[in-house]
């Protein structure tokens, strides 16, 4: 391939595939500067291996298989799977504990969003995010990430079934904090002496 | 339904939902949910929404500002592909292998050019000085049964007959090795043939036939040219005073 034409490539692809890229990689690791790092040494990877890339039309799939690659490598030097494989998807729950009225404030469901993400591990998120972000059918996960089709759907099941269950524990949680605030402000009273 | 049956359902329906709506399996979910009345109904499109909802937060973040400028400047800041490379160095290698391959094919097309260089001169030098023979014969059967005693190797007259009579033969010297001369004629005209081992002037099991006309002169300052060349596993070396006269033989051999 011409460098001029693989140039005019790589920018269609960058064009394309950038934003889905970023928010896969954000939603694999629930940091913005390590997505943005991993997007940008996955187009580095691709720029350097385009010649590997054999149809265009799966140009996209090849992308985040290299995102991938690179998170798996992000992983291994990351000391948070440590903290991860200490606790599997049944014993990672919402701890209500975390939502005092300042937490709760700051935590958006798409906060709270990325922390139940960040409690999944790998191989539940992973098929889940490819399914749900990336788009590829059950079937393509299960091709890509070399298991069986039902194991992807059981796996995704799981994960969908944890993250309602965060969702909806964080939501509920919310509500009794705001219960509990002021109706006018939505600020929580505050109380002297056990006086409103 | 029992409450089995009904979680059972919820089961499938979860994983049906993540199926393509044309997928068999989903098409014979969703007729399991009609059969099972408004509550898998409800729950079902419940399902999908919270699916959908799920897809949509999932996609709801801020990309950084100046992502796709910083990806767009990486072909400049990563000089050159590691694959361009091995691009490159695949045919140059192959070239270079194929020069090497070429060179010592060369050389060793060189050596044996020189080899036969030397087995002709050799052969010419004998043709010229030395004219005796240990035995008269004009039967191939005769005079290879006689010069086998003496060579190392079995004797095997190749069919000059045709054109070229056989007066006899004996066992002699080419430099250091032990051969087999026999002598042939034509009308006035004495050809020398050297039945020898290839090996022992280091020359290949297989020549080709070819004439070697060497560049040193003969003392007797004739074209002596010589035709080489295997055959039934023996090598032959056939001399002649002039390069027409072989001409006239080659086409036998």
């Amino acid at each position: 391939m011409k460098q001029a034409e693989r140039r005019s490539l790589y920018s269609e692809l960058v064009s394309k595939h950038a934003t889905d890229l970023y928010r896969f990689a954000y939603r694999l690791c629930g940091r913005n500067d390590a997505a943005e790092d991993l997007v940008q040494e996955a187009f580095t990877e691709a720029w350097r291996s385009f010649d590997s890339l054999r149809e265009i039309s799966k140009a996209r799939a090849w992308l985040f298989q290299i995102l991938r690659h690179r998170y798996s490598h992000w992983m291994r030097d990351n000391s948070r799977r440590l903290q991860l494989e200490s606790g599997g998807i049944e014993e990672v729950e919402y701890d209500s504990s975390v939502s005092s009225p300042d937490h709760s404030e700051q935590l958006s469901r798409q906060e709270t969003l990325n922390r139940a993400l960040g409690a999944l591990e790998d191989r539940y998120k992973e098929p889940f995010l490819m399914v749900f972000l990336e788009g590829l059918s059950c079937k393509e996960a299960a091709a890509s990430l070399d298991i069986p089709l039902g194991t992807v759907l059981s796996r995704i099941h799981r994960a969908r079934h944890f993250l309602r269950k965060f969702l909806k524990k964080s939501e509920e949680a919310d509500d009794d904090i705001n219960q509990s605030r002021s109706p006018d402000t939505g600020i929580t009273p505050f109380r002297l002496g056990g006086q409103a | 339904m029992t409450p089995e049956q009904q979680e059972n359902l919820r089961r499938a329906m979860e994983e049906a939902a993540l199926l393509p709506t044309e997928d068999p399996m989903r098409r014979e979910i969703e007729a399991r949910i009609v059969e099972a009345g408004n509550w898998a109904e409800e729950e079902w499109l419940e399902m999908l929404q919270s699916d959908e909802l799920l897809r949509l937060d999932l996609q709801r973040i801020a990309i950084p500002a100046g992502l796709e400028e910083k990806l767009m400047a990486i072909p400049d800041e990563v000089p050159i592909s590691r694959s361009s490379r091995r691009i490159w160095i695949y045919p140059v290698t192959a070239a270079a292998m194929l020069l090497l391959t070429l060179g010592i094919l060369q050389l060793r097309q060189n050596r044996s050019t020189e080899l036969l260089n030397t087995v002709a001169m050799l052969a010419i030098s004998n043709h010229e000085n030395i004219d005796y023979v240990s035995i008269h014969s004009d039967k191939n059967i005769e005079v290879e049964q006689h010069l086998s005693k003496k060579a190392g190797f079995e004797v095997k007259m190749p069919a000059l007959n045709q054109r070229l009579q056989l007066k006899g033969g004996r066992n002699c010297g080419l430099g250091t090795h032990g051969v087999v001369f026999s002598r042939w004629v034509k009308d006035d005209k004495k050809y020398s043939l050297y039945q020898f081992c290839s090996k022992d002037f280091g020359l290949p099991e297989e020549i080709l036939k070819r004439v070697v006309i060497p560049k040193c002169p003969s003392v007797s300052n004739k074209q002596c040219c010589v035709l080489i060349w295997t055959e039934g596993g023996c090598a032959y070396a056939l001399v002649a005073d002039q390069p027409e006269h072989l001409e006239e033989i080659q086409d036998i051999l």
